[in-house]
């Protein structure tokens, strides 16, 4: 599961994170809720390593402790301010992520797993010729394609139609039999397909 | 895993260094990754590219205007053809990083590749683009500027090496100069003075190649040596630099 114990986080005066502390256990799904500025993002952030918590720790316990770069590696995140190379076909940025990753890179599995987000006919467009919702819907790919154990998702609806918030739920639900889901979202339908809440901001200064 | 011996701070480095280049299987196919990615990037862009090779042209197009049937000498042309590789590598070489930070993709990066694969990775796109700049720059300023190549092989041997130190000290200076708000103007305000001691023994090399009094094989093992360090805090440095 993980763990969150008393984290903090501090931008110059300005105080995001306060003594946040909580568990998600194997199999749930979490929506992290708050005011724009609340710390949502932040919070996705420091859980995957991209941000260091100003006081606090985070890990994963299963059979011991990981932390740090290792919990990291473990994530996989879509957050719109993490995009993909836009120089990249859709095709070849889930290519890169599989080398990257040292995962199975056969054009044919990464079609696969393209069209389970119904963009394998735009498999050989940029990602920055892509519309917004086909990004988003690029991201949400790429950020799956190594079954994490740890899914971080930043306003994942956002740009998503229709067709596209099925899709999500979808994975929502897939995700839940490989580990953990934490959504930062001010939606109440994303909020709803989770279990439980974190509230941020709501005991700051 | 084994106990981490030792508990300075350098060996603390030196041992995460040594643990990551070890045991980090992957990260050689992952360092392919961001090469290729890169390359791939640049070829569709030529951003860095058509900067670094309009300049590497220019310059010697600009000085060969002034010098016109002047016969200069192997000093002078030892130093700037290595003015001009030098200004022309900082115009294209601190955009492997800069350009991460500018797109926001760095969190990718950080988040999907081990660091020592984005070291090398960046260092080796570093290389081949100061490459492929010297292969059009260097017959161009030769051609221009009427020097003769008194040793080819020294003069070979010193862009070679020379390529080293610049790909290897651009890689983790721009890293670091990424991570500040006025990346561009940092970059070039750190590499210059980090640079020096290698355009100065690069320079002399290059001069003996066209034909100056001294010894080649002294400036060479100078900027082996200079390779050899940048190299070492490039690969010690890094994960701490990319990591902040």
């Amino acid at each position: 599961m993980l763990c969150a114990e008393k984290i903090g986080k501090r931008f110059g005066a300005r105080v995001v994170l306060r003594g946040l502390s909580f568990e998600v256990l194997p199999r749930n799904a979490v929506a992290i809720v708050g005011a724009n500025g609340a710390g949502k993002s932040t919070l996705l952030k420091i859980v995957c390593g991209l941000m260091a918590a100003s006081v606090g720790k985070i890990a994963w316990r299963e059979n011991g402790e990981i932390s740090g770069r290792e919990l990291g590696q473990m994530c996989g995140l879509a957050a719109p301010d993490a995009p993909l190379p836009r120089e990249l076909t859709a095709l070849e940025n889930l290519e890169f992520l599989a080398r990257l990753r040292g995962l199975n890179c056969e054009r044919e599995t990464l079609l696969a797993h393209l069209d389970k987000w119904h963009l394998r006919a735009r498999a050989n467009d940029f990602a920055g010729d892509l519309s917004s919702g086909l990004r988003a819907r690029l991201g949400l790919a790429a950020a799956t394609l190594h079954s994490p154990k740890i899914l971080l998702l930043d306003e994942p609806g956002a740009n998503l139609d229709s067709d596209g918030r099925a899709l999500l739920q979808n994975a929502l639900l897939a995700q839940r039999q490989i580990g953990i889901t934490l959504v930062a979202t001010n939606d109440a339908r994303e909020a709803d397909l989770c279990d439980a809440r974190i509230e941020v901001g709501a005991n700051r200064n | 895993m084994s106990e981490r011996p030792g508990d300075s701070h350098f060996s603390n480095v030196a041992w995460r260094s040594w643990r990551s280049w070890r045991f980090n299987s992957g990260a050689w196919q992952a360092a392919r990754a961001v090469f290729v990615r890169d390359w791939h990037g640049e070829w569709r862009t030529r951003a860095a590219l058509n900067s670094a090779l309009l300049f590497a042209v220019a310059a010697p197009l600009a000085l060969s205007f002034n010098v016109a049937n002047q016969k200069l000498a192997p000093e002078t042309l030892g130093g700037a053809l290595w003015s001009v590789l030098l200004f022309a590598a900082l115009v294209g070489l601190s955009r492997a990083f800069i350009k991460e930070e500018e797109s926001g993709t760095a969190a990718l990066l950080k988040l999907s590749a081990p660091p020592e694969a984005v070291l090398w990775g960046k260092m080796a796109f570093n290389l081949a683009l100061l490459a492929l700049t010297q292969i059009a720059a260097v017959p161009i300023f030769i051609v221009l500027l009427n020097a003769q190549v008194e040793s080819p092989s020294v003069l070979l041997a010193t862009l070679i090496l020379g390529d080293v130190g610049l790909a290897a000290t651009s890689t983790l200076l721009g890293a670091m100069a990424a991570q500040a708000r006025a990346r561009g103007a940092l970059f070039s305000a750190i590499a210059v003075p980090v640079l020096l001691p290698l355009l100065v023994t690069a320079s002399a090399a290059t001069s003996t190649a066209f034909g100056a009094r001294g010894d080649a094989n002294l400036a060479l093992v100078a900027i082996a040596a200079y390779d050899a360090a940048m190299l070492a805090a490039a690969w010690m440095l890094f994960d701490f630099v990319w990591s902040a």
